[in-house]
């Protein structure tokens, strides 16, 4: 056996580049926070759920997102956690609050830090608001933080876009009394019938012929 | 005619180097190996007790007969190549983030005064000047620079015929 006093530490470091590509549709979504300060939320055409951070497909119903929505910034904590130890990649020195902000006027929540307040008064449904850092390279970071928001609750409260559907049936409720049923039945044709308007149209196309000759 | 009227849009792309700290523990075996190499400028290996063969880099346990290994030889620094590769294709370095420069050789090492065969570069990528069973020798880093890491060594020097 060899003995332990031989074994030591070798420091070494793992260096790894990689590239993000955000694509053409979600670039869209970086320009906005870069050049406007500006967050934006796509909206899938079928069931009407709007998404931040974008995607190209609807999660649910897998249907092509093309409609933008521009939101206004302010959100409402749903869920947090509290950084307590330090990483190099961390972008600040704990402790850091994370937290899952649903914006107003979005069905999905958007990860990010909360800044401004101590770790210990952070609550699920404070009322914040996104803050744009002042250099902006078309990155998450762009939007610094999000900041605890003194403006009343009721004020930005979302309203729901009205579900269009496709058959008008409030229409025929209102008429009440007329059965519209009724009116079809005559529309039912016997096999007789049928083989007659054959017959007809058998004719038809036979005296056609003979015209053209 | 579609393309041609569509305003063209700036594509956001993230170019990060991520770099993650770590440390490599070298246990007894390797460290014995490592620390003769920082401090001697010697390459020792271990020797099983049951078959006599000796491996580099040494390992706890023999590969072949699974007995545990206890013998230490020390080799020469000088041996001859068992086999060679000059690459051509660059890849990404973990240590520094970036392209290796090419081409390189790596090889593979048998040593004198043991049948264990150590990988390392060579300084020759010429595969015309090389051939199997070539003479080449240790060049190790400068004193005080050597961390007991296995690059302490930093290349074999061929030596010509």
């Amino acid at each position: 056996m060899t003995e332990a006093k031989w074994a030591f530490e070798v420091p070494g470091k793992l260096e790894i580049p990689y590239r993000y590509f955000a694509g053409t549709f979600s670039s869209r979504w970086f320009r906005a926070l870069r050049d406007e300060k500006k967050i934006l939320g796509c909206r899938c055409p079928t069931c009407r759920k709007v998404f931040v951070p974008p995607r190209g497909n609807c999660e649910r119903c897998l249907s092509k997102i093309e409609e933008w929505v521009e939101l206004p910034g302010t959100g409402t904590v749903e869920s947090f956690t509290v950084v307590r130890y330090a990483e190099p990649f961390q972008p600040h020195k704990p402790p850091l609050v994370l937290a899952a902000i649903k914006l107003d006027g979005a069905d999905s929540s958007l990860i990010h830090l909360l800044g401004g307040v101590p770790p210990d008064q952070v609550q699920v449904g404070q009322r914040v608001k996104a803050v744009f850092a002042e250099e902006r390279k078309g990155r998450i970071t762009d939007i610094s933080h999000f900041a605890p928001a003194a403006e009343a609750k009721k004020k930005a409260e979302y309203k729901k876009p009205v579900v269009q559907k496709t058959r008008a049936k409030p229409q025929a409720k209102v008429k009440g009394k007329v059965k519209k049923p009724a009116a079809k039945k005559p529309v039912k044709k016997t096999a007789a019938k049928k083989q007659a308007a054959q017959k007809k149209a058998v004719k038809k196309i036979v005296r056609k012929s003979k015209r053209s000759r | 005619m579609a393309l041609a009227t569509k305003p063209v849009q700036e594509l956001i792309e993230v170019q990060e180097l991520m770099s993650i700290p770590l440390v490599f523990s070298t246990g007894p075996t390797m460290g014995r190996f490592l620390a003769e190499i920082r401090d001697h400028k010697r390459i020792w290996a271990n020797q099983c007790p049951n078959c006599g063969r000796t491996q580099l880099p040494p390992r706890i346990v023999c590969a072949e007969c699974n007995v545990e290994v206890t013998e230490w030889v020390e080799l020469k620094t000088s041996g001859q190549v068992v086999v060679f590769d000059v690459v051509y294709v660059p890849t990404i370095n973990p240590l520094t983030g970036k392209m290796r420069e090419v081409p390189y050789t790596t090889c593979s090492i048998k040593l004198d005064g043991g049948d264990a065969t150590l990988m390392h570069f060579l300084d020759e990528t010429d595969p015309k000047k090389l051939r199997v069973g070539q003479r080449v020798e240790a060049v190790f880093r400068p004193d005080g620079e050597r961390t007991g890491n296995v690059l302490d060594i930093l290349y074999f020097h061929v030596i010509p015929d």
